[in-house]
This record gives structure tokens, sequence and C-alpha cells, in this order.
């Protein structure tokens, strides 16, 4: 934006600066430096009013003091900092009404003078005949220019900034690419350039100053470099480039060039990852890469111009072999700065330079390669050593030579001669198996498998075969990566193949069985650390049959509340504490989720020093067993707090009626013995009696608060079904009456209406007939049933009978039944019948015994269906 | 006053059911105590003379709400008060509303029990009024021939001798000599008692 607003003072400025004075169209006069008119062309003289040549002093007489000092100050600003200030004149006028000037001041520095041009801007001149008369200044201006830019030596085009086309192009352009001015223009400025890439085009558009020296083309198809400077102005409501063009191929191009490779190959140098350093011809270092520097240990500046025999060790031979113009030094001993020594090799290669032979070194440190040598060599000794003393016997195969080795133990294994080294492998090698292992064998070498692995029957001395598994792995190769030689075991497997086969017959049926019954079957290979699991197994954990292939273990699938138990389980039949692997733990399934699962398994095979090497064993999915227990567990639970309740509120209530019976009889018999003592009692006995009567008032009192204190908030009114109390409860005793030999026989009337009732109370109601009921046939001979009977009566209840075949209950156990604290049972309490009395009480109905034919005994209950009292 | 009255306790413990009995009898009624609540129905006679009942709600056999129930549909009408040694609130809901006169907590202040035993007494000696009397009037208008019960309607609907007359299709002097007799047979000494005693009847008869 500034720099278009300046480029515009300077078309201002060239404008009325290179056109005399007498010959603008607009009013202007030139001021000097103290702000006094010095000419004025004839407009000027017309605006203010002044005789023509008359440019006396007195032009300035309207105008107020303010203005004038402006306007001199105007002039110092323009000449000091070269912008084109603009001023407002007002003049109070003589004629009665003011008049304004805006007065745009240019300093013209070849002249020492500034023009100043007058814009009438007083309200009732009109703003037309002011337009006019600049465009007519800026057409001459143009014209001016137009003269500027055809004579110039230089090659002047104008481009479109947008657009990038040619608008105009003079003479000296014209020259340059070879074309006649009028047909450049119109083209578009990458028409000039050889690459036609936008590149060309980037720093225009960026609005650069400079363009960057590049190749353009000329008519005839010739390329030139180019260097470009550029300004920008706005013509015609558009931003043009006024690119001034000159040809630089008279700069050295090679020079250019030369400059642009020198500094490319520098950074290769400084940013190769390998020592090189730079000799010339006497072994002088003449530079060295930081890499170099840093494995010689030295400084780059100290580096430089030292002797290579300080660098690469004092044998005399390198200065032979450099002289012999070796390329190739093998592993010689080099030097570094604090004088500890490496091995390297040293690559060398000359170049004839103008100034003579310069010899660029690359030097490769080996001393970590050579100590990684000798320790495989170590290693590989180690471990031929290691196999033959697990029994395995070892191979050795030369590819090169076809030479077979194996060791003594091998030859022993297949009852040969330890020392009869003319066997072979191959040779042994049962008919029936060559095609499999020469292929197993070739895969391998083919790169088609990362171990070479067979199993195959091996001639014996004794002329029976042995089964032996043979691994294998490449333990060299040359430089086009073909094996030479191969190193690798056979193991005598014979008797753990039998095994196998006994055993995998067996599994095949197991497995059969196992997985018919839903149950998932893992394989685990303590040996090895591999768990392979069937597809069973993953679907009860939600994965598909490819899920949880790769790298499975138990500590993944177990969740982490449950390892450690697990981990327990694991670890006490693996050392022999638990005859067999059983643990219920929950997994993570495929979404997320973890499940209920019980794990069993044994260990199947037994290594050396009776290690187990591997584990079977199933897995079946618990979930819902699980949920379902925890579930009742969760309802027993509060059912026996209920129960708990219950009693405790039972026991108050049975606590506060055979309390308050002899409290009450205390009670009146005081008051009694208060009224029959006449006018003349002896003395203290009346008050002695009202203190019986007061304290036995406080005595109850005292029952009663601890009986409201336990009963607070117990009991809770909503609609139930009997008969999915029963149900529930009948379920809840099952166990109970499995284990007593009782059959439960429900005749439920459905539906049922509900009653208004407190579920948990009704729950221990039927639960304890129930469990009285069972209880009675625990010891008798005969049948044991209990019958649970719901029915509607015609007297709006809901009545409920348990019926059992007990020995019944004789006429003394009767009358007391539902007392507390009286029971037949030798480890009761005697309060459960008292609690079932309680619970019918409170909801409005009645509990009773019926006499059953033969034995047994008949327990009843009846509750309203709309009991009266839940409303009050 | 409570001559008449017999107060009939029950309760299942023997120290209670005398105490209660022995304090009552210091009112100068007779109290009669028994052990459970079918001793009681058995004993027609006292049942019949009772005029208030105090009952143990929790008792072997038939428990004291039943009882109530019992004694309602045996058109016993003495009111009953019930001790309980622990009286729920549904129980003393239960009660009340079977028409209970109250529901004392054991231990109690028996104060109480003998004014409320007292009122009981009151309540049942006007209702045993009010049954002499209604069945008094009862005997005698039972007395009465069918065409001097006609004319009583009349008379009670207010109906003057002429009316009456045209009306049954007999003479004004019939009509007078039906009313004289009317009066004597029913013991009226005006008009007014005449129809009172017959509309308190009624209106007993439909409550």
């Amino acid at each position: 934006m500034n720099q278009h607003q300046s480029g515009q003072e300077d078309v201002y400025r060239q404008s009325v600066g290179a056109v005399p004075l007498a010959d603008l169209p607009v009013p202007a006069c030139l001021l000097d430096a103290g702000g006094r008119v010095v000419a004025a062309n004839q407009p000027w003289c017309r605006l203010l009013g002044v005789a023509d040549g008359r440019t006396s002093l007195d032009w300035s007489s309207g105008f107020d003091d303010e203005s004038l000092i402006a306007l001199r100050e105007s002039v110092v600003e323009a000449a000091s900092s070269g912008s084109c200030p603009v001023v407002k004149l007002n003049s109070a006028g003589s004629s009665g009404h003011g008049a304004a000037f805006e007065v745009r001041i240019a300093w013209i520095p070849d002249r020492t003078a500034a023009i100043a041009v007058f814009r009438d801007c007083t309200p009732e001149h009109g703003l037309a005949a002011e337009s006019a008369s600049l465009r007519r200044l800026l057409d001459l201006a143009r014209g001016q220019l137009e003269q500027v830019f055809l004579a110039a030596t230089d090659a002047l085009v104008l481009v479109d900034c947008e657009t990038l086309q040619i608008l105009e192009a003079n003479p000296a352009a014209g020259r340059l690419y070879g074309y006649v001015p009028d047909h450049l223009r119109s083209r578009v400025f990458t028409d000039l350039t050889v690459e036609q890439a936008e590149s060309e085009s980037q720093p225009i558009l960026a609005r650069r100053d400079r363009l960057p020296v590049r190749f353009h083309r000329r008519q005839n198809g010739s390329h030139f470099p180019v260097e470009i400077f550029a300004r920008y102005l706005v013509r015609d409501g558009r931003e043009v480039a006024v690119l001034s063009i000159s040809d630089v191929t008279n700069r050295s191009n090679r020079e250019r060039v030369q400059l642009e490779s020198e500094l490319r190959y520098r950074a290769i140098f400084d940013a190769a990852p390998y020592p090189i350093i730079l000799l010339d011809d006497g072994g002088a270092v003449l530079d060295a890469n930081p890499v170099a520097c840093q494995l010689y240990g030295y400084e780059r500046d100290e580096i430089l111009g030292l002797g290579i025999d300080r660098l690469f060790g004092n044998q005399s031979g390198v200065d032979a072999m450099l002289r012999a113009r070796s390329t190739f030094i093998p592993a010689t001993t080099h030097m570094r700065r604090d004088g500890t020594s490496f091995l390297a090799e040293t690559t060398l290669s000359f170049t004839r330079l103008d100034d003579g032979l310069i010899l660029l070194a690359v030097v490769r440190d080996i001393t970590d390669e050579r100590r990684t040598l000798e320790r495989l060599q170590e290693a590989e000794e180690r471990w031929r050593f290691a196999l033959e003393g697990a029994g395995d016997g070892v191979w050795d195969w030369n590819l090169a030579t076809q030479d077979f080795y194996h060791s003594p133990r091998w030859r022993e294994m297949l009852g040969y001669a330890a020392d009869d080294t003319r066997l072979s492998w191959h040779n042994l090698l049962h008919p029936e198996d060559k095609q499999q292992v020469y292929g197993n064998l070739d895969a391998y070498l083919n790169g088609e498998s990362a171990l070479y692995e067979a199993e195959f029957r091996l001639r014996c001395a004794n002329g029976s075969y042995k089964w032996i598994a043979a691994r294998g792995k490449i333990m060299s190769r040359d430089e086009q990566g073909r094996a030479l030689r191969m190193l690798g075991t056979h193991r005598d497997i014979t008797e753990s193949r039998r095994m196998m086969e006994t055993l995998r017959a067996s599994e095949q049926r197991w497995q059969f069985a196992l997985e018919g019954h839903g149950d998932g079957l893992w394989d685990w290979n303590l040996a090895a650390g591999r768990l392979t699991l069937s597809d069973q197994f993953r679907e009860i954990l939600g994965f598909g049959s490819r899920g949880l292939s790769h790298d499975v273990h138990w500590e993944g699938l177990v969740h982490p509340d449950e390892w450690p138990a697990t981990h327990d389980a694991f670890e006490r039949h693996l050392a022999g504490h638990a005859p067999l692997l059983s643990v219920d733990t929950r997994m993570r399934c495929a979404d997320g989720t973890c499940k209920w699962v019980a794990l069993r398994g044994k260990v199947m095979e037994y290594g050396r020093l009776d290690r187990p090497m591997r584990m079977i064993g199933t897995l079946r999915d618990v979930e819902e067993a699980k949920r379902r227990e925890v579930r009742e567990r969760n309802e027993q639970e509060k059912l026996s707090h209920a129960s708990r309740l219950i009693t405790l509120g039972e026991m108050a209530s049975a606590l506060a009626h055979e309390l308050n019976q002899p409290l009450t009889a205390i009670r009146n018999f005081s008051a009694l013995g208060l009224r029959r003592l006449g006018d003349h009692p002896p003395e203290g006995v009346r008050n002695t009696l009202e203190i019986i009567a007061e304290q036995s008032m406080r005595a109850g009192e005292i029952v009663r608060r601890i009986r409201s204190f336990v009963r607070k908030g117990e009991i809770r009114l909503e609609p139930v079904h009997i008969n999915s109390v029963v149900g529930d409860m009948v379920r809840f005793s099952a166990p109970d009456a499995r284990e007593n030999g009782v059959q439960v026989v429900l005749e439920l009337e459905e539906p049922l209406p509900a009653i208004n009732g407190d579920r948990t109370g009704l729950e221990q109601l039927v639960m304890n007939l129930l469990r009285n009921g069972i209880e009675a046939m625990a010891r008798i001979e005969g049948e044991r049933r209990l019958t649970v009977c719901t029915a509607k009566r015609a007297d709006g209840t809901v009545e409920c009978s348990v019926t059992d075949l007990g020995e019944g209950l004789s006429p003394d156990v009767l009358a007391g039944l539902f007392e507390p604290f009286v029971t037949t049972k030798p480890d009761g309490v005697g309060l459960g019948l008292a609690i079932c009395r309680t619970i019918v009480e409170n909801h409005g109905g009645r509990l009773w015994v019926e006499p059953t034919q033969g034995r047994g005994a008949s327990f009843h209950f009846a509750i309203p269906i709309a009991w009266k009292g839940s409303h009050g | 006053m409570a001559e008449h009255g017999l107060v009939c306790v029950v309760d299942d413990d023997e120290m209670v059911r005398m105490s209660v009995s022995m304090l009552i009898e210091t009112l100068g009624v007779r109290a009669r105590a028994y052990a459970n609540c079918l001793d009681l129905l058995e004993d027609e006679a006292s049942l019949a003379l009772c005029g208030c009942l105090v009952l143990d709600v929790r008792m072997p056999g038939i428990s004291g709400l039943e009882m109530q129930e019992r004694l309602e549909s045996l058109r016993v009408d003495a009111p009953i008060i019930f001790i309980s040694g622990h009286g729920d609130v549904p129980m003393v809901v239960r009660a009340m509303r079977g028409g209970a006169l109250d529901f004392l907590q054991k231990p109690f202040n028996e104060q109480i029990l003998l004014d409320r035993v007292q009122q009981a007494l009151e309540i049942s000696a006007r209702r045993r009024r009010e049954r002499i009397k209604r069945a008094t009037v009862e005997a005698r208008l039972a007395t009465l021939t069918p065409r001097e019960t006609d004319v009583l309607e009349e008379i009670v609907a207010g109906r003057q001798n002429k009316v009456i007359a045209d009306k049954l299709g007999i003479s004004m002097k019939t009509v007078e000599q039906h009313r004289a007799r009317i009066m004597e047979k029913m013991h009226a000494a005006s008009l007014a008692e005449l129809v009172r005693h017959v509309t308190e009847l009624r209106r007993s008869d439909t409550l």
C-alpha cells in the first residue's frame, strides 16, 4: 500500500516537474524555499485574481496567517523528506464570501524550488472543472512518460501483475528479444522465459524488486541469461510491473555454475556419514569432513595441513601405497590425536586438478566389526558345545564343498562308532522322507522360511530307523547372499513321537467330546511360550476365528483383577500342589467387556527334571451361571438381613408383650391398693403404692420405646403377587429341600389378585413356613412331600397353605403354637411362627393350622386383597 | 345407675384380667373375667347382661379383633375397650373402625380405663332404655286393629279427620272413635306424644 502510494507520488512529482510551469493546465506556481511565489502560470493567476505577470507579494493578503505558515512549513517538509504534502488555504475573502484551496506541494530538486498546484475547493466552484484539469495534467504526464519509455536504452516491459500480460514494450525490449515491439504486446511474460513454470512469474506476483537471474528465449529460439529489476505502479486501476530487463550473457556463465557446484559438493562433503579426507600429493591434509575430524579427535582447523603419517600410523608402507596409487589399503592401525589407535580400511581416489593431484581418502573404522566377528566365532563354538551337551547331534554343512561334518554324539545317537566320519545323514535318510526333507531345505535356502526344520527317519547301525527332528540355520553367506555354511542339530524324537501319536488319537476324541459340549480348548506349550486356542475358545470371548491368533498369553487374556488368583492357580498346578488347574476367572472379550469363564487344565507333557512342557485344558463360559449365583446370593443376603431385622422386631414385640402383662398387673394392683386404703392408711403406704404405680408406667414406656425403635420404617406396602413370592422362596429353599430329600409340589391358582403388602415380610413368612415344613420331614420315613397351595377365597382374601407330611402337631404344641419362645426344635428360638403371626397380622390377615388327614401339618394364612389398614 | 351393666373382661393373662376386674368392681359394677373369648361366647347369660367388654387383642384361639366381629354378628352392642401389650397403628385402626370405644396400651392409667368403662356402661344403659322403650311402643302398636293402623298412619302423616274420613271412605265419627282407641291403646296423653313415639320408633328402625 505504501509502495503503491509512493509510486503515485513519484508519478506526480515527475509529471509536474518535467513540464514547464507555463504549460501546466492546472493552477500552479513555483515557491522558493521560504514559501514565496517565484513564478506562476495563467490558470493560477486567474484562480487567485492576480494580474498576469504581477505575481507580487500581495496575492497572499486574503489568506489567514495560519494557512500561510502551514504553506511555508509544507515547502520545507517537501524539500527535506521528498514527500508531497497537501495544505489547505483559507481566505476570509474581501468580497464577503471565503475561498478555500487545497495546495499540493512537491519539491523539485534541480530547480531548488517547490511547485504548488492549487485546487479550488471553495464549495461554490464545482469539482467538474477541477477533475477535468487534473485529467489534463495526467494526460500530459503520461505523454511525457511515454517519450521517456520509448527513448530508453534499457529494455522496458510493462506487465499486468495479475494476468502477466505484456501491456507495453519499448523498442529496446523488442531488440533484445528479436521482436517488433508490437508483437511483444499481448503476449504473456512466461512466453519470454525458457521454462514456462509458475516459478518464473512468482517473483512478479510477489512484487519483488529484483528478479533472480533466469534464462529467457529470443524469437529465434536462442537462450540468454537476464537480470530483471521491477517497479510496480497502478495504471488505469490495474497494478502493472515495469520490468527493466538486461542481458547478462557477458557475465561469466561458467563462474556462476562453478560456484553453485562447489557449494553443492561442499554440502555433500560435510554431510557425509563416513570420514573423508582430502590430501594433496605430498600427503598433507587439505580438508577433512566433520565425521573424519571426530574419528581422529581433531578440530577441523587443527587437522588441516597435518601429514598423512600422523593419521594413518607410521607404517612406511602407506607412503609407498600413496605413491603406487593403490586404491585400497586393508586394515591398518590408525592413530587418534589422544594417542589411541583403531583398525581401519581406507579407500583412495585420485583426482587431477589444475593445481596438482588431489587424493580423496574414505576411511572405514572396522574395530567393532572385528570384535563382533571374534565374538561370533567364540559364540559358535560355545553353542556347538552346548548342543552336544544337550544330547543333540550337531551337523555342519559346507555348501560350497558339499562336505558334511557330524559330531560324535550324532553317530552315537544312531548307534554308529563315534569316529566313523564317513557317514553323512542323507545316506541314512528313509526313502519315504527324502522328498519332504529336501523340500523343506530348499524352501529355507530360498528364503521361504526363517528356519530349516524337518522331521524324518534315519537308519541306525542295527538297521532300524529312528525319528529325528532337524533344525538348522545358515551361518555365513557369500557376497551375493548365497549360503556358504549351514549349521544345525539332529534330535532323537522317536520316543516322544510315539507318545504324541497315542496322545493325538486320544486328544482328537477328547477334543470332539469337549467342543461338542461348548467348551473352548487351549494348548499351552510352556517351552515355546506358545498358547494355541481353539475356535470355540475364541468364540466364547467373542473373537472371530482370526482374532487372538498372535502373541496370546494368559496375562493378556485375564482381567487384571483376576490375574493374581488365576496366576496362583496355574502356579499351584505347575508346582504339583494341585492335581488339576481349576479356576473361575474373568477374561476380556472382543467387545471390551469381561466374561466369567471356568478354566480347567492339566500338564500333559513333562520335560527333563519333570519340568512341565505342555498344558492342555478347557474354557467354559460360566457368565450366566455366575451372574445367577451372584444375584441369588444377593437375594439371600437381603432376605437373611430382613429376617434378622424381623426377628429382632419380633423379639422386641414378644418381650414387650410378655413384660407388659406383668407391668399391667402391677399397675392395676397398686392402683387397687390405693383405692382400698381407706381414710387413715398407715404412714407412707399411699406414697409407696403411688410410686409403684408410676414406676410400672415408666417401665411400660421404656418397653414401648424400645419396640418402636426396632420397628421404625420396617413396613413398606406395595402390590405383591403371592405366587411370585412363593415361587422365589421355593427356589431359594430348593437346596435345602434337595438336601433333605423333600419334593416340593406347587398348586398355585393363576391369576391371583395382588395383595397390598410388604414383600420382604411376606417372603419371610413363606420362607419360615417352607423351612418348618422341610424340617418337619427331615427325620421321617416314607414320602417327603411339601405342598404349597394358593387360592382366592370368597371373603376377599388370598389364601396360601403349606402342608407337610411330617409327624404333625400334638395338642400340647398346638395350644401355644404361635407364642414366642415356644419351639419343638432342639436348636430353635421359638420365634419363627410368632414372626409369621406378626407379619400376617400386620397385613390384616389370619394365620392358622388346619387338621390333616393322616400325618403332617397344614399351615394356612389369608390376607385381604384390598386391606383396609393400608388406607388408614 | 349402672346396676344393670356387667363388665366382661377377657385376657389370657390371669393377673391382668384379675386386676382389671377388681379395679372395675371398685366402681361398684359387677365384672366377670374370662381367659379366652370362647368361654365368654359360651356364657350367653352374661353376654346378654354385658354392658361393656374389656378385651385383650392377642390371645390364643379367637383374638380380640376377631371377637369384635363375632359380637357384631351376634348383635351384641356393648361398647368394647381394647387393652393390648403391643398395639400397632394398623391394629388400632382396625379396632376403632370396628366401633371400639378405646384402645389402651398396656400398662395403662387405670383411671382412664375406669372412665371409659363408665362411659361404656352409660352408653349401654341408654341403648338398653331405648330398646325397652321401643319394645313397648312396638308391643302397643301390635295391639291395634288393621283399621286402627290405617288411621294411625294418616294421623302420623298429619292429615285431619275429615281428610282421613274421605280417604278411607268412613264417617268423621268413626274416625274420631278410632282415634280415641288408638290414643288409649298407645298410652298417649296427647296427639303430639303419639306422633313422637311412632316417629322415634321408625327412625331407630332405619338406623
